[in-house]
């Protein structure tokens, strides 16, 4: 029985809500319509007021000359400056290259002459030695003791 | 035979400017609400009706003149907007009102002080909010609570299907309704 009471006081609470909630929905919608409504009438005055006040002809003036030729004269500059950077950037690009060539060269045509001379002190060594070695042949060649006939001056000699 | 030809043109040039003359005045309405610049919608609406003139051999009427105007003024607003972004240099030789100026506009109809001003604060907000739709829900936004049409009229206007006109619709109200959702 309680239960029964509760569920009918919670039905009745619902419904109340349900109508306070339905009530402030439509308040909303009519303001919303009013909104609208207010707005609609103010676009339409304001627009037939513009639409018969009268207009006076204005030449066209060339807008923001000074600004364009400013952008102009800017833009300008920034291509002259990029152009003669990569002018000068070119110019100083080239020159070290030719260095470096040049440099290159230098250095193998250095490598070229130390190797060079190091095949003729290689060659000249190798000279030194058949040299000594034909006069150690020749040394050894040649008879080391005095023949009979000279052997009294030679112990003269040795005294 | 040539002398039918002129005819056909004498009508059709009359026909024209009947249509011009019926439709200007809600043109240049619909242009002033879309730019909130009163030069700007006035060169609009004369390229609009210039365009028209220019088309009017192949108006063929499937759609109603009003419609076919407004399509017209909407696809030279939308050219318009994309060339001054692509000029974005050049100076704004016009400027639109703020929400504030343009909220101004309120017939007087006898309400007291206090209604007047509570009524320009809300055309305000509506204003603001208008502001910061997307251009293809305000221009549905301003075609249905502005110029009262249809939406099967806005459809063909904007060259958009039914469903997407709602959708539209329904997205711009919702940000209105926060609007005034938030103040309450």
């Amino acid at each position: 029985m309680n239960f029964m009471k509760n569920k009918t006081t919670q039905r009745t609470e619902a419904a109340a809500q349900a109508n306070f909630e339905g009530q402030d929905f439509d308040a909303q919608e009519r303001e919303l319509a009013e909104v609208l409504g207010a707005f609609r009438q103010s676009v339409h005055a304001w627009s037939d007021a513009e639409f018969n006040r009268e207009r006076k002809l204005v030449p066209a003036r060339r807008p923001l000359f000074g600004f364009r030729l400013a952008v102009a004269s800017s833009l300008l500059m920034i291509a002259a400056g990029v152009t003669g950077g990569i002018t000068v950037y070119q110019h100083y690009h080239d020159i070290a290259v030719t260095q470096a060539r040049q440099d290159a060269e230098k250095k193998r045509l250095a490598d070229e002459k130390a190797r060079i001379d190091k095949m003729n002190q290689d060659q000249m060594a190798g000279h030194r030695e058949n040299d000594d070695a034909l006069l150690a042949d020749i040394d050894s060649d040649i008879a080391q003791e005095s023949p009979a006939a000279m052997e009294p001056l030679a112990s003269l000699m040795a005294r | 035979m040539r002398d039918d030809a002129r005819q056909n043109a004498a009508v059709a040039e009359q026909e024209y400017a009947a249509v011009a003359a019926a439709h200007r005045a809600q043109l240049f309405r619909f242009l002033l609400s879309s730019t909130r610049d009163a030069d700007l919608a006035e060169t609009l609406t004369q390229d609009t009706l210039l365009k028209a003139y220019q088309n009017w051999g192949s108006f063929r009427g499937e759609s109603s003149a009003l419609t076919w105007l407004m399509r017209i003024a909407i696809n030279l607003q939308k050219d318009h907007w994309r060339n001054r972004r692509m000029q974005f240099w050049k100076q704004t030789q016009t400027q639109g009102v703020s929400v504030e100026e343009a909220a101004e506009w309120l017939p007087g109809g006898g309400s007291s002080p206090e209604t007047q001003l509570l009524a320009k604060e809300r055309v305000a907000q509506v204003w603001k909010v208008v502001e910061k739709l997307s251009e293809r829900q305000r221009t549905v936004f301003l075609l249905r609570h502005v110029e009262e049409l249809e939406l099967s009229e806005i459809a063909k206007t904007t060259g958009l299907n039914e469903g997407t006109v709602k959708a539209h619709l329904s997205r711009a109200m919702a940000k209105v309704k926060a609007e005034f959702g938030g103040r309450q």
